[in-house]
This record gives C-alpha cells, structure tokens and sequence, in this order.
C-alpha cells in the first residue's frame, strides 16, 4: 500500500489492471515503438559485420571473424582521419552557426504582432525545409558556378567583381556557402519547437514585466530566454549527439573535386571506403565507432547540464 | 517499483531477446544469409534433362514454374520506357518464359553505379540469376567473394549449345575460368579489334569556314583549326567538350610507346583501376593542361559528373565535335540536325591527335569477347538452366533479329538489299529500347552484326538524318583496321586469379583519380611536372603500388594472358 499526497491510501495496481484500463493509448505508442524496433534494434545484430570480414555472398556463418582487425585497420588510415577530422569540425561549425539562428528568428517571429504577416512569414521560412538536398545544392551551383552561375554573371554584368567568386569552387569559399546555406534551410523549420516553448510561457510575466517598465529587449532577456532554456539544452545535447555524423546527400549534392579536402566526411568515407568498394566490415565499424563516440558525447553533456541544476535528458 | 519503470524494463528485455534471437536465428534459405554455394545444389531438376537433344530441340517446360532475374543496364535516357518492364520485357515473357514456365524478371542497374547497385543487391541476398558485366575485373571480384557458382562446361553445352559453340568459334574458352574455377561463359563481340561501332563527329562546316577541306590528319592541324574557330567567334563557349573523368577507364593508349613492355602492360592497362602514375598518362594529361590553358575547355568542366551538358551544347551547335555509340537511332544526331539544319559533319579521323614523338594512332581494342557472364551461387540448379535456355533461345537467330529489329513495319522496314531498316524515331510502345535493345541482347553479342562487315554497318548507320554516313562509317571501320592489322590495336590483360588488392583500394584511387586530374589539368603549366610527381607518389601510396605488385607476381606465375605477337 502506497500515501497518496493528501494522505489518502492509494491501492497498488497491477501492470495489468493499467493496460486493461488504458489498452488503447497503449496501442497507440506501439506503433512508434514498433518503428524504432524495426528501424533501429533489428539491424544491430548486423553490428557483426564489424569483427568479420564480411562477405555478403558468404552470409554470416560463411565469413571470417577477425576481431579488431578492422578498426585497426581504420584508425591507422590517414583518410579516415581525415574524414573524422573534418565531420568534427564542420559539425562543430554547424552546430555554432546553425544552433542560435532558429532561436533568434523564433524571437523575431514571436516579437510580431501582425498575425497574418507572421503566418506567411513562418510558412515562406518552413518552405526550404521540404526541399532535398539534391534540389537545393543544384540550385546552388546554379546560381553561384563561377562562370556561368547567375550571380556571378550579375555582379560582373553590373562591374563588382571582374573573376568569378569560387563560392563552391574553392574550399574555403565552400565551407561559408556550405554552412550558411544549411542554415537557411533549416532555420525556419527549427523555430517550430522554439515557438511552442514560448507559447507555454506565462503571460502573466510579460504583463507584470510591463507594470514594471520592461522594454522588449529586456522581456526577451529576462522572461523568453529563460523560459526556453530546457528545451534549448534539450536539443543542445541531442546535437551534440551527432557530432560524428555526417548528412551523405548534403555532402555528396555539395560536394566537387576541388574542394574534397573539406567534404570527405565520415558520410563520404563509408560511402568510398565501405559500400562503393564492398566492404561493408569497414562502414560498420566506423558507424559503430562514431555511434559510441556520439552516445558518450550524449551522456556527458548530459551530466554537464544536470551538474547546472538543468533537468537533462536521460 | 513504478509501473513506469516496471514497463521500460520489460520493454528494453523484450527489444534485447528479439535483437538476440535475430542473432542466432539463422536466415531462411535462399535469401543470401546462409552459407556459401560455391558448387552446384544438389536439388534435382524438375525438368526432364536435356542431355539427350542437346540445345533448344531438348528444352521441355519446367514442372514447376522457375523465377529468374536477368540484370539490364538503366542509362536514364530520356523518351525511352523502363528498360526493366517494357514491350520487350513482355514479349520475352510470352516467347520464351512462358512457353518454358519461367518468370524472367529484368533488374535494372544503374550504368554508371553498377557496382554498387550489384554490392546492394548481392548483401541482400537479391544476386540475379545471371550477373555480367563487360570488364574483368568486376566479375573476377564476384567470383572471388563467392557471389557467383562454379559451374561446369560440359553441363552449359548440354543446355545451350549454340551458345557454346559460338564460344568456341570465337576462341573464348580460355577465358572462362578465374582462381582454376570455372565462372564465366562469353558473349561475341563483333569485330572487337577495330571499335568501329563507337565513332565521333567533329563540325565540317565549322572546318571549311576556317579553310580546312577534310578532317584534320594530326595534333598539328587539329589544334590549328580549334585555334581558328575560337578566334573566329564560331562559337560563344569553349569549343570542346569535357567533363570530369569518373571511369576508371585513361584513354592513353595513343600515348603509350609501341610496342609497349609487357610488364608495364600489365600493371597499368586496366579498366579497372585508373592508370594514373604512368608515363602515358603523364603525356596526355600534359596536352590537356595545355588545352583546358589555351580555352578549349570549359573552366567548369569538372562540375559536370557525366556528358548531358556536352551533349546538349552539342545538340544547340555549340561544340565542335561529340561522339557515341552507332545504331539505327541516335537521338543526339537526330537533335543536331533539328536544331541545326544547315550543318554538316564528318567522322573525326583516328589520326586527329597524332603528334611525333607524344601520342599515334594506337587505340584500345575491345576484349575478344563482349559480356562475361556468370551465374548467381544463390541460384537452384533449376534457375541455372533456365538462364541457360534464356541464353541459347535469344542466341537463336530467328529471335535475335526480332529483338534487334522489333516488327516489321511498325519499327522496321525491309530495304532493297534485303537488310532492316530500323526507324530511329518511332516511338510507339513497341519502340527498342537504348541501341536497338543492346542492354538485352547484350547477353548473346556486344552489337548487331548482319553479313558483311559493310551490312553489319549498313544496320547501324543512324537513319532518319539529312546526311547518310554509311561509307563513312565502312572507310573509318577499314582505317582502324589497318591500325589494328598493325598490331596497335590491342586489349588489357585479363588475370586468371583475382587481384585482391585492386577490390581494397579501387574506389578510393577511383576517387583520387578525378582529383588530381582536374588538379593536373588546370594548373600552371610550369607547375605541371612537380605537381604530377608530388600526386602520383600520393597515388602509390593510396594502394596503387600494392595493385600493381600484385599483378606482376600474377603475371611472373603465368596467370595473365599476353600481348598479342
């Protein structure tokens, strides 16, 4: 037997009695779980591939076990470190860039006070969201080839520049279009979660802050920023989480000969090194390792925002 | 305990037994999870055997009905069907599955990922029944990785006669084999050693404007005429097309000294793994910096990935010249002529890049055989024959032609001679599919062959254009014969073991490869030979050297074939 808080006995029920009672939102969530099941769990029994040297006409029982040999094999390969070196770099990038800019539009879009103008700005600003990869980086160099791409045409037609600018040519050129072209993408649609956090917001505060002689800049200091901050730091360690991967589509649409020194990724060394040469022991060994090297990244910073009297993730 | 808890616990131990029973579970037979078939099932036929009338006489439908998947290439060409459910897809099913009880499902592969595209469906337990490929290297890695069943000669000739004794008459039997194994049989192709089929074609009118009255005959007056017709304005872009190379494939053998040493043959002439520190492969990428410099090129020629954009500015006459493969319907000449009515081309002559001393007329003569082709070690003893009989029933003639030529007066046209006369624009649903349905046919022979050489010619010469090439064609086919009589005209070697280097680390050359070429080709000239030297010791390093060790130990164990005498 159980005391409830207002001191009333509260009868233990079994498990039982609660899917009886409540079978049908159960029902509900085990489709997602069914999806994370199929899509996540069931492959890790193809984690062996790691230690084998994975034939897949041999099967599993036909090919050979050969323990390490493969991260061996991996971390003594200067491309591999490479790869790591620029997928932790350009994450981190990403991350710096990328991270603030949907939280400062959704404080610009919450500032607005004209419902209807607000309405089709979000939506103009969700739009690049549904676009692939693909479309947007053909876009890209259509617009930004050096010779021939449209505002590099303009800006020499009108006497700016007299050369090309090398904004996906050059791999430094590269890296500033590649990160703040992702940032226009995904900016719009990652205010969405910064929105319905504000929204849970007291209004009570604002109008109490007003009473007070609080300006605009001061109710976003002081009352929205703090009332989005676990829902920052949530997704601030689910980020974090994934800085060791790496979006194929986005670097291989992005990607060209000049400027492979910044795109050969992890996406892009799985790609060449395991699956277009069949080698699939070496792509699962190096998704296994930047899995493992991500979740523990997840966990510290997790305990890192715990040790901040946040609530955390886990 | 929470219940909350009580529930994530038997959650987690429920995910854990599955994730554990599919550990142990073994795979169900037949989906490429099970263990190796590198010999024949010992599964009985269901069929009667065919011993006793060898060939199409003694085939007899199966009891039971028998699936089979037959890869076709996918070029994404635009106006064509899907090459894998199409009118001849389904006439293939009606004559010859249907007929046998067999399901003959065509699987389409990307052209240019089809390693991939066979690595995906290979770990998916998915091989096709029959796997073929046109270079070596690519099924000697198949065959090597189990994906492909041994199988026996004498069983093949049981079932496809016809088809085997054309191996013999081309003299192919010698190349069936891989690791003392047999794998492959051979599909023909054509008068292999003189290219013929793939021709280019370069601006004549271009060429007079600038005072030249026939194609030019070497390096000399070839970059005089493209110097002319940039200076004159003919065109507003580069006047060459180029695109980044993404073969493994260098065209260097016009570079290559003659008679070339048998032992840099070996380790260099590859189509398989790009050839990139060899002195060939210097020359040409030394005439190409000094071309892309002098503005041939586009400066953006290593964005474009493949030759749509070539071909198009082609097509809106803006480059001198553009090539393929001939046939009865080239949608790219087609187009040129629609466009530009008033022009006229010629055939580019084997000789328009000869220069003493950098580069002659050799050229790279195709195999002595077209698809090699092997079989699936997922596949039964019964999908093993009806691929068989698939082969030997399109190898017959009555067959081939129909599947070449389509229907008479609908996609084709008997002309005077007797031959058929393709009609390159029809495109109602019976229409052939990329070069007269040669990803089909490709099973049994690399191109159409009629007759003669001149009606072999006169079957691929595109039709329904201002101009008639046809003895153009048959004069460029002699000219590379005389080279070809020569002896400068020759293949790669082919190697009886596998390199197991190569299927390390080609990818990653592959890969290299484009780099550095775009690097090589556009930097300064006087930065050239330093930059070369720098980047192939990098290229050696990257697995190169190992792939070349290897084949020479194959080589020195007398696993290779030679050079032709």
């Amino acid at each position: 037997m159980a005391t409830g808080k207002a001191g009333r006995t509260v009868r233990k029920r079994g498990i039982l009695y609660y899917l009886k009672r409540d079978w049908r939102l159960y029902l509900l969530v085990m489709v997602p779980i069914a999806c994370v099941i199929i899509f996540k769990y069931a492959a890790y029994p193809g984690l062996r591939m790691a230690f084998m040297d994975y034939k897949p006409a041999k099967g599993y029982s036909g090919s050979e076990w050969v323990g390490f040999e493969t991260f061996r094999k991996i971390f003594t390969d200067a491309d591999f470190i490479r790869a790591i070196k620029n997928s932790i770099v350009f994450n981190l990038l990403d991350l710096i860039v990328g991270f603030p800019a949907p939280i400062i539009l959704a404080l610009l879009l919450n500032e607005l006070r004209y419902p209807r103008f607000k309405k089709v700005s979000q939506t103009i600003l969700y739009l690049p969201h549904f676009l692939s990869w693909v479309i947007v980086a053909s876009v890209a160099y259509t617009l930004l080839k050096p010779e021939t791409g449209l505002v590099n045409v303009w800006l020499m037609n009108i006497g700016v520049i007299d050369k090309g600018i090398p904004f996906l040519t050059d791999k430094l050129y590269w890296a500033v279009s590649y990160l703040l072209i992702a940032v226009w993408q995904n900016m719009g649609w990652g205010t969405i979660i910064y929105l319905a956090a504000m929204t849970s917001i007291n209004v009570e505060l604002y109008e109490s802050a007003h009473l007070d002689g609080a300006n605009r800049l001061q109710n976003i200091w002081y009352i929205t920023l703090p009332g989005i901050k676990s829902t920052t730091i949530t997704l601030l360690i689910m980020n974090l989480g994934r800085i060791m991967g790496s979006n194929f589509e986005r670097l291989e649409s992005f990607g060209n000969v000049q400027v492979k020194e910044f795109q050969y990724q992890l996406a892009i060394y799985i790609y060449e090194k395991g699956l277009a040469a069949g080698n699939f022991s070496r792509a699962t060994a190096v998704g296994l390792f930047s899995s493992l090297v991500g979740l523990i990244l997840v966990i510290l910073s997790d305990r890192f925002a715990k040790s901040l009297g946040e609530e955390g993730l886990i | 305990m929470k219940l909350s808890r009580k529930i994530f616990i038997i959650t987690i131990v429920c995910i854990m037994v599955m994730s554990l029973t599919a550990c142990v579970t073994p795979a169900p037979t037949g989906t490429g999870k099970t263990e190796p078939t590198t010999a024949p099932s010992k599964t009985e036929p269901t069929a009667a055997p065919a011993a006793e009338v060898p060939g199409i006489e003694g085939f007899k439908p199966f009891d039971k009905r028998v699936h089979i998947t037959v890869p076709v290439y996918d070029r994404s060409k635009e106006g064509y069907p899907p090459v894998d459910d199409n009118y001849w897809t389904k006439w293939i099913q009606t004559e010859f599955g249907d007929k046998y009880n067999i399901d003959v499902e065509y699987v389409a592969i990307p052209r240019n990922d089809v390693m991939t595209k066979y690595s995906m469906l290979i770990a998916a337990g998915d091989t096709p029944t029959i796997m073929m490929e046109y270079d070596y290297p690519k099924v000697a890695q198949w065959a090597n990785d189990g994906a492909m069943r041994v199988i026996s000669l004498d069983e093949f000739k049981k079932v496809a006669k016809d088809y085997y004794d054309a191996m013999v008459t081309n003299n192919q039997l010698g190349y069936t084999d891989i690791n003392g194994k047999t794998y492959f049989v051979l599909s023909e192709r054509p008068y292999y050693n003189t290219t013929f089929t793939f021709v280019t074609f370069v601006r004549m009118d271009w060429l007079k404007k600038v005072g030249y009255n026939q194609v030019p005959q070497s390096y000399a007056e070839y970059t005089d005429a493209i110097d002319k017709i940039i200076a004159a304005g003919l065109t507003d872009i580069p006047p060459i097309g180029k695109n980044l190379p993404t073969a493994a494939y260098i065209p260097n053998f016009g570079y290559r000294d003659f008679p070339v040493n048998e032992e840099e043959w070996i380790m260099h002439s590859s189509l398989g793994t790009p050839c990139f520190p060899w002195e060939p492969t210097r020359r040409m990428l030394k005439r190409e910096n000094a071309e892309y410099h002098k503005g041939y090129y586009s400066k953006e020629y290593d964005l474009e990935a493949d030759d749509s954009q070539i071909k198009a500015n082609f097509i809106n006459g803006k480059l001198f010249s553009y090539g393929g493969y001939m046939s009865a319907n080239v949608d790219w000449l087609t187009a040129f002529y629609e466009m530009n009515p008033d022009a006229e081309l010629a055939i580019a002559s084997i000789y328009q890049g000869v220069e003493p001393g950098v580069c002659d007329a050799q050229f790279r003569a195709d195999n002595p055989f077209g698809m090699i082709v092997g079989f699936s070690s997922l596949a039964t003893d019964d999908q093993l024959k009806a691929a068989w009989m698939l082969m030997e029933w399109m190898i017959q003639e009555e067959n081939l032609f129909v599947l070449e030529n389509g229907i008479e007066g609908v996609t084709y046209t008997i002309g005077a001679d007797g031959l058929p006369i393709v009609d390159g624009n029809y495109r109602g649903p019976e229409m052939l599919n990329h070069n007269m349905n040669i990803d089909m046919t490709c099973l049994v022979h690399a191109s159409k062959k009629v007759g003669t050489i001149e009606q072999t010619i006169a079957a691929i010469t595109p039709q329904g254009i201002p101009q008639d090439f046809t003895q153009a064609l048959i004069n460029n086919y002699y000219e590379l014969k005389k080279i070809a009589d020569k002896g400068m005209a020759y293949s790669d070697p082919v190697f009886a073991v596998a390199i197991e280097s190569e299927s390390e680390y080609t990818a990653t050359l592959l890969s290299l490869w484009k780099e550095y070429s775009v690097q090589l080709v556009k930097c300064p000239p006087e930065q050239f030979d330093a930059l070369y030297k720098e980047l192939s010791q990098k290229y050696l390093d990257a697995g190169y050297q190992k792939i070349m060790d290897e084949r020479l130990a194959a080589y020195k164990a007398g696993n290779t074939t030679k050079l032709p005498k």
